[in-house]
C-alpha cells in the first residue's frame, strides 16, 4: 500500500505535515462536573470528570494532595471489528496509568488534600490517534470542570513511513507496521510530559525530526483548543448574564 | 469592562502583581490555572501590589469542612458506639457532594459523657448540626464531628409516626400530631 503517494498525498488526502479536522466540545454531559466530546478526523473521544470529591479508594488517599482516579474504556462498536475489550486489562490499565502520570504533572493536586478526580475515558470511534485524542479530550474535560490546573496536556502521533515524516496517524497508517511515536506536550513551557515510541523501531536520525513535528502539531493542537475554550467560556458567560 | 481569562494565559509579573487564588507563578510570571472571571484587588497598604485573582465559572468550589467548621448534616446510621453523618452544609454552604463524618459516644454531649445511649440521642434521618473536630483515618468516615455544646444537636427530626417533632427540652422532643416523647441530643437555638 502506498502511504504517500508521488504528488505528496496521504490515503485521505492530508499533505503529510497536515492535522486532521479537529473538532472540540465542552459541557457535553450535565450531569458530570466536566465532560468533553473531542474528534480527531473519525477519531472520537468522550471524557468525563468528577472532582474534586471526597475520596471513595480510601487506601490510595494521601493527608496533602489529591489522587487521579483514570478509567479508560474502548466502546466495543469503536473499531473496524466488534471488539469487547475489559476495562481491566493489562494495556488498558498501562494506558490509563500513563495517562494518570501526566496529569499529575499538571493539575494542581495540593490544593485538594484528601480528595479524588476521576477521569473516565470512552472512546466512541477509534481511528488511530486514540491515545492522544484521549488526553486532549481529558484536558478539555478537566477545564471545563474548572479544575485547576497550570498548563494544557495537548497530544498526537507521529511516525515515519515511506520515507516521509507523516503528522496525524490514522488507523491505516498506524498498522502500517512504522514506528509511532506518540509526543505530548505542555504548550506554554513547550515541555514533553510523555513520549512514547512503539509498533516498530525507529532510527536516531529521524528520531529529532520526527520529534519536532510532533511538538509542532502539538502546538497547532494547543492553539485550536485554546479557542474552542475561549468559545465556550464566552458562550457560559453569555448564558449566565455574567459581564 | 471585565477580562475573562482561560486556563494558562499569563496575566502579569510577580514584579507588578500579587498571585491570588486561581492563579500560579512560573518563572517570575503569574499565569491562570482555571477559566474565568480577572479580579484585581486593590491593597489599602500603598506599598503592597495588587492582587490577581481569577473567580472561577464553575460554582463547585474546592471548599471541604476543616476544624472548627460548623456543619449541618443528616444522620444516615446509629450504632451502640457512634452516629454516621452525611454532612450536606457548611455553615450557610449548601455541598454538591456530601462528606461522611462520625459523631462518636463520647462526643455527643457535655455531661454524662460514659452514660450515654444512641438511640436516645440521634435516630436515622435526624438533621442535626454539629462542629468538626477532627480529620477522620482512612475509614469509612472522613470527619470526626461533636455536638457536646447547647447549640449542637437535632435541629429537625421526625416521630416514629413520621410526623414533625418540636423541641421541649435539651433531652426531649414531642410529636406535634401525636404528643408523643422521644429523646433526642436537642439543638437550643436562639
Amino acid at each position: 500500500m502506498e502511504y504517500v503517494n508521488q504528488e505528496g498525498l496521504r490515503i485521505d488526502g492530508r499533505r503529510v505535515n497536515e492535522l486532521r479536522k479537529i473538532q472540540c466540545k465542552l459541557g457535553v454531559l450535565k450531569r458530570a462536573d466536566g465532560s468533553a466530546l473531542f474528534e480527531q478526523g473519525f477519531t472520537r473521544v468522550l471524557v468525563a470528570v468528577y472532582g474534586p470529591r471526597e475520596i471513595t479508594q480510601r487506601r490510595k488517599k494521601l493527608h496533602d494532595k489529591a489522587i487521579i482516579n483514570v478509567e479508560y474504556s474502548v466502546a466495543t462498536f469503536s473499531m473496524t471489528r466488534r471488539k469487547k475489550t475489559s476495562k481491566r486489562n493489562k494495556i488498558s490499565q498501562e494506558i490509563a496509568n500513563s495517562i494518570r502520570k501526566s496529569f499529575e504533572t499538571v493539575i494542581q493536586l495540593e490544593l485538594f488534600p484528601s480528595s479524588q478526580i476521576d477521569i473516565f475515558i470512552q472512546v466512541l470511534q477509534a481511528d488511530g490517534g486514540i491515545i492522544p485524542a484521549c488526553i486532549n479530550a481529558s484536558t478539555l474535560a478537566l477545564i471545563d470542570a474548572g479544575v485547576p490546573m497550570t498548563d494544557y496536556l495537548c497530544s498526537c502521533s507521529c511516525s515515519f513511513i515511506d520515507e516521509e515524516n507523516l503528522l496525524d496517524l490514522n488507523h491505516l497508517e498506524e498498522d502500517s507496521g512504522g514506528a509511532i511515536v506518540t509526543v505530548t506536550l505542555l504548550p506554554e513551557y513547550n515541555k514533553i510530559t510523555l513520549l512514547r515510541v512503539y509498533s516498530a523501531r525507529i532510527k536516531m536520525k529521524n528520531f529529532e525530526t520526527i520529534l519536532k513535528l510532533g511538538q509542532n502539531g502539538c502546538q497547532r493542537i494547543a492553539d485550536l483548543m485554546k479557542s474552542a475554550i475561549k468559545e465556550h467560556t464566552i458562550n457560559q458567560v453569555n448564558s449566565r448574564g455574567i459581564l | 469592562m471585565s477580562q475573562f481569562v482561560i486556563t494558562g494565559q499569563r496575566l502579569g509579573q510577580t514584579t507588578q502583581f500579587e498571585s491570588g487564588q486561581g492563579t500560579y507563578i512560573h518563572e517570575s510570571y503569574i499565569y491562570s490555572s482555571v477559566c474565568g472571571k480577572l479580579i484585581l484587588e486593590e491593597s489599602e497598604d500603598l506599598k503592597k501590589k495588587t492582587t490577581l485573582t481569577i473567580q472561577s465559572l464553575r460554582s463547585k468550589t474546592s471548599i471541604q469542612p476543616t476544624v472548627g467548621d460548623l456543619i449541618t448534616g443528616r444522620v444516615s446510621r446509629i450504632r451502640l458506639s457512634s452516629a454516621q453523618i452525611e454532612i450536606l452544609c457548611i455553615g450557610d454552604l449548601p455541598l454538591k457532594e456530601s462528606f461522611s463524618g462520625i459523631i462518636r459516644k463520647q462526643d455527643v454531649r457535655s455531661k454524662n459523657i460514659d452514660r450515654v445511649v444512641m438511640s436516645e440521642s440521634y435516630q436515622p434521618g435526624d438533621i442535626v448540626r454539629a462542629e468538626v473536630i477532627s480529620l477522620g483515618e482512612s475509614r469509612g468516615y472522613s470527619f470526626y464531628l461533636t455536638s457536646a455544646k447547647s447549640d449542637l444537636g437535632v435541629i429537625h427530626a421526625k416521630s416514629k409516626s413520621g410526623f414533625k417533632m418540636k423541641a421541649n427540652s435539651e433531652e426531649e422532643m414531642v410529636c406535634e400530631k401525636t404528643n408523643n416523647i422521644e429523646k433526642r441530643k436537642v439543638a437550643i437555638l436562639n
